[in-house]
């Protein structure tokens, strides 16, 4: 049992199996200690014991290694916790973190160097970075790595960033490479479209917005026991232009909701609302647009006062099982998620190829500030991150 | 030889005698973490021989009402229980130790 200890800039301190060592690889900013000869070049999901460090003291490579093999000799022949601290052996060097990457821990970002709040929120961070959180805001203390590659991660210096995540925009702190304190941007949104605001049978087109896959019988059967309708297209199919609002427009909610099989008994006027947030709100594009949804909204039909989520998976997994109430489940049948919706009945088993099976039609309408306009229906591909892609006009 | 680290269900002094709940053997530990990723936290290990995904040794974390309100808090308080009890093995002639998770925090479902 040989171990040396590495403490990162959370406090927390870890050993590192000294036995069994394959190979060493020292850079300017990290030590990689491989316990296997595959995967060399990646350090995600590998038998590699990942250092990261900010080079404080800017010694050399050569003194990084040198030190590394001079600390490493000691630790082989010391039990002492104090003598085999890799902290001490390398006092130039801020570990920021000490492991294996488990890519499961982690999201994908972006981030940008940006002097406060309002350059933050009004900035488009573009450097590729890795979160250690899951879900929502990102906990003070959490890790933030520069992602600079698909096989690579570095320490970001200490500052102000604006960071992208999860579909929300944040004004951070950096410290060791973690958030020493994170504020939530407000979110902008161009446009609001709200299904509810069509009645049972007769379209509202400025509101006409509705969601369709290639399985005819994912909102069929399994969203707020709506009737089964007829098959529109083949199984494979997207709904089309040409289908909307009329008798075979199988989308949901609108497609059902013109075709009388969705009223106020089975959810209208509850419905989710969908807003979009355009990539640059001075362009009438809707690629890289991020699309969100608030199962508040119908109650004050006021976008400042509703409360919006990305429309990503982190929401699949948990919304849509309920009329916006939360309080008043539609039965029978058990509701699915929409993850469940989206993801299972066939449609895909790997939810990253979602972009490809899923699809938000968005009807003409001018943004808020009056900078975007799109004159004709517009379809989109949806994505696991929220982030619309591959827009066509019907 | 190898050494072992041996899981109590509870912190030391809430139960009138030990219940270990499961070990870790350090001779092919590469990594432990606590994993905020799901509802429940969990403690994971990651072997030589079992390091992917999540990983060998997985067990749910039972956090108090105050540290599930502070969950990163929670994480390094049990971290530097541990650590503790590993840097006690290295030192001791003996196999095993037994580690005693941080008041507050409880061993649930072990599975790996």
């Amino acid at each position: 049992m040989n171990f040396g200890y590495v403490k990162d800039t959370a406090g927390i301190t870890k050993p590192i199996n000294l036995d069994d060592i394959k190979i060493i690889n020292v850079t300017a900013d990290s030590i990689i200690i491989r316990y296997n000869l595959t995967g060399t070049s990646n350090i995600f999901d590998e038998l590699a014991f990942f250092i990261s460090f900010n080079n404080t003291g800017s010694i050399s490579t050569t003194q990084i290694e040198s030190q590394f093999y001079s600390w490493l000799q000691n630790a082989l022949i010391s039990t002492s916790p104090l003598k085999t601290s890799l902290n001490s052996a390398m006092p130039q060097l801020e570990i920021v973190t000490a492991g294996l990457i488990n890519a499961a821990g982690y999201r994908d970002g972006t981030f940008g160097a940006a002097v406060d709040e309002a350059a933050a929120c009004a900035s488009t961070p573009a450097t590729n970075c890795i979160v250690e959180s899951k879900v929502g805001t990102p906990a003070v203390g959490t890790l933030v790595l520069s992602k600079p590659s698909a096989t690579d991660l570095d320490p970001i210096a200490d500052g102000t960033y604006a960071l992208s995540v999860g579909g929300s925009k944040y004004f951070i702190s950096l410290k060791g490479s973690r958030l020493t304190s994170i504020v939530v941007c407000p979110l902008v949104l161009d446009f609001v479209f709200d299904p509810n605001q069509n009645a049972s049978g007769s379209a509202s087109a400025a509101n006409y917005v509705t969601l369709s896959t290639t399985n005819n019988a994912t909102f069929t059967n399994s969203y707020y026991g709506a009737f089964a309708m007829s098959p529109a297209f083949g199984s494979g199919s997207f709904g089309s232009c040409s289908f909307l609002q009329g008798s075979n427009d199988r989308t949901w909610p609108c497609g059902y909701i013109i075709n009388g099989f969705l009223d106020a008994a089975k959810g209208l006027g509850q419905l989710p609302a969908f807003g979009v947030k355009l990539a640059d709100p001075a362009v009438s594009s809707y690629n890289n647009a991020e699309l969100y949804v608030s199962d508040d909204y119908y109650v004050t039909g006021n976008k400042d006062l509703a409360t919006w989520v990305a429309f990503n998976e982190d929401y699949w997994l948990q919304g849509f099982s309920y009329f916006g109430t939360g309080a008043n489940p539609p039965a029978p049948p058990a509701l699915n998620t929409v993850y469940s919706m989206l993801i299972n009945n066939s449609i895909a088993t790997d939810p990253s190829t979602l972009a490809a099976r899923g699809r938000i039609f968005l009807p003409p309408a001018t943004s808020f500030s009056g900078g975007a306009t799109f004159a004709t229906t517009t379809y989109l591909n949806l994505s696991t991150t929220g982030i619309l892609d591959q827009a066509s006009s019907c | 030889m190898d050494k072992y680290i041996l899981i109590n269900k509870e912190a030391k002094g809430v139960l009138s005698k030990d219940e270990i709940v499961g070990l870790v053997g350090t001779h092919t530990l590469i990594d432990y973490d606590v994993e905020l990723v799901g509802a429940i936290p969990g403690f994971r290990t990651y072997l030589l021989d079992d390091y992917a995904g999540t990983g060998a040794l997985n067990a749910n974390l039972i956090l108090s009402a105050g540290l599930a309100a502070d969950q990163p808090k929670a994480k390094k308080l049990f971290l530097d229980y541990f650590v503790k009890a590993f840097e006690e093995l290295s030192i001791t002639s003996n196999s095993t130790v037994v580690f005693y998770p941080p008041t507050g925090i409880s061993i649930g479902t072990v599975s790996g």
